[in-house]
């Protein structure tokens, strides 16, 4: 009795959801998503600390956040390597190594648009 | 004793003040961020619901005198009551532990010490001001610093929305993508919204005003008003997220993307209102939660409660919220992401509501309780409906969140 209500609850999750068992066509869709909210987040902390829009303390430790993201992502390459310069740029309250490092960030981006 | 239009209007300051808080915050963040307007309809649909069951809460309160709990073990006896405690508080716990770190949060943004180390401090001054403090300080004290909340509805009509659009979705429409998510921050909003802890509380704090049956329509006018005006101030989060978020393609995913939801309207304030939103939304609603547990045990076992007593004339009270308080914290210091520890917590609220709803129903529907004054079919029909939604999107989207399908 309780393997058959486990078995069609689970139908039901599956079934309500309609969504397929997950393919890894999907979770490669997903980790992209994910890593491309983690650059965007990036940009926008990078722009409003360079428009003082927000404390170095949090802009520094939201781009930490990115970068540990985004190393964590396999699908996101070495992203995670041009936020961390990003970091390190705002850490270091270098106005215009964050504009290069947000000049390099862009590049792959746009490549990775194209790719697509 | 006060006016009653004055208490009214001090009543409705009161709920908007204290509406917003971190589950509200985070869900209506996300939903904006990764559905644009599309999940508007889950704001309004646990606006109205929770409308209806405050002005139902306050109702039962005012007419038999009774809170909440004393009603359903009266009515259905300890064994049930006392199933309701343990799925309760365990739920709120998770809650609590969720507002404290939201509070811990706004420190970090604030100071840049990491949230773990505010943990402890945030837990005292909760404790402190719950010991030393009366339920009108936390009422409206606290409510009342809440209305910096408003400066979403602000940002919302700055951000210049698509109005049109924004109506639109105030019905139901299926997401175009990512279907598994979208129903899951559909229930964790109705779960933010649908707090049955906001119900007991409300009771409570009737019965310690002495409410009677001349406060019926104070009560009607919180309950519209006050809920009515906290929704806008979601749907405000939900349009600031759609505004900051969207069109970048950022899914919020961490507490740390919540400091930029104002920084395109008001620049460097953005930020500091933000910061200041988050702290005493979730201050307050972690006093209120914390007092609600306690409200549960006391008036559920019989023992002596009322916020308003000293300490000394209430000792298992006190212990109570004291232990409760510790509890939360330690929950918060185990290391759950906390925002993740908030989306599981609402929808975990959206899960279990038919136990604190469907015999709170019974009672508004039963004379010996509420009189003459018993529940319309419509009010029963919007709260039968509402929260059975709830309850199926919870069960249906809460394994596939926690066990990676989100």
């Amino acid at each position: 009795m309780p393997r058959r209500f486990h078995v069609f609850y689970l139908a039901a999750v599956i079934t309500a959801c309609g969504c397929p068992v997950t393919r890894a066509a999907d979770e490669d869709a997903k980790h992209l998503d994910k890593c491309n909210s983690w650059i965007a987040t990036a940009r926008m902390v990078a722009e409003a600390w360079l428009d003082d829009e927000l404390p170095q303390h949090y802009a520094a430790a939201t781009l930490a956040k990115a970068a540990a993201k985004l190393y964590g992502i396999p699908a996101c390459g070495d992203i995670g390597r041009l936020v961390s310069e990003l970091h390190s740029a705002v850490s270091a309250s270098e106005a215009r190594g964050v504009r290069q490092a947000l000049a390099h960030l862009d590049a792959p981006t746009s490549r990775r648009r194209t790719s697509k | 004793m006060k006016n009653k239009a004055v208490e009214a209007a001090l009543g409705i300051v009161t709920s908007v003040g204290g509406f917003l808080e971190i589950g509200s915050i985070a869900t209506a963040a996300q939903a904006g961020g990764q559905f644009g307007f599309q999940l508007a309809w889950a704001v309004v649909l646990g606006g109205v619901c929770v409308a209806f069951l405050v002005e139902q809460s306050g109702r039962l309160a005012a007419v038999s005198g009774a809170t909440i709990p004393d009603a359903i073990r009266g009515r259905f006896g300890f064994n049930y009551y006392f199933l309701l405690l343990l799925t309760m508080a365990v739920v709120s716990l998770l809650v609590l532990a969720a507002e404290l770190g939201g509070v811990c949060v706004a420190l970090e943004f604030a100071t840049g010490i990491s949230y773990r180390w505010w943990a402890v401090p945030v837990a005292l001054l909760a404790w402190l001001i719950i010991w030393k403090g009366t339920f009108e300080l936390i009422e409206q004290g606290v409510s009342a610093l809440g209305l910096v909340t408003l400066c979403f509805v602000v940002g919302a009509v700055m951000s210049r929305p698509d109005w049109g659009e924004l109506a639109r979705h105030l019905w139901p429409t299926p997401p175009d993508r990512d279907s598994a998510r979208y129903w899951f921050i559909a229930v964790s909003i109705l779960g933010a919204s649908i707090t049955p802890y906001l119900m007991f509380f409300y009771s409570s704090g009737a019965v310690e005003d002495h409410w009677d049956k001349s406060y019926l329509d104070a009560n009607r006018a919180i309950a519209a008003f006050g809920m009515g005006f906290g929704t806008l101030i979601s749907m405000g989060v939900l349009v600031v997220a759609a505004a900051a978020f969207e069109p970048r393609g950022i899914h919020v995913e961490d507490y740390s993307q919540l400091g930029l939801l104002l920084t395109n309207v008001f620049g460097r304030w953005g930020f500091v209102l933000v910061a200041a939103s988050l702290a005493i939304a979730c201050l307050g609603a972690a006093l209120e939660i914390t007092l609600e547990i306690a409200y549960m045990f006391a008036q559920g076992l019989g023992w002596n409660w009322s916020e308003n007593q000293r300490p000394s004339a209430e000792a298992r009270f006190s212990a109570t919220y004291t232990i409760v308080i510790v509890l939360g914290t330690l929950v918060l210091l185990a290391g759950f992401d906390p925002f993740k520890l908030t989306t599981v917590s609402m929808a975990l609220t959206a899960a279990t509501l038919p136990v604190a709803i469907v015999p709170f129903l019974v009672l508004m529907n039963d004379r010996r309780y509420v009189g003459s004054y018993t529940n319309g079919w419509f009010s029963n029909a919007v709260v039968i409906g509402i929260t059975a939604l709830a309850f199926v999107l919870a069960v249906v989207t809460l394994p596939l969140e926690i066990f990676g399908g989100g």
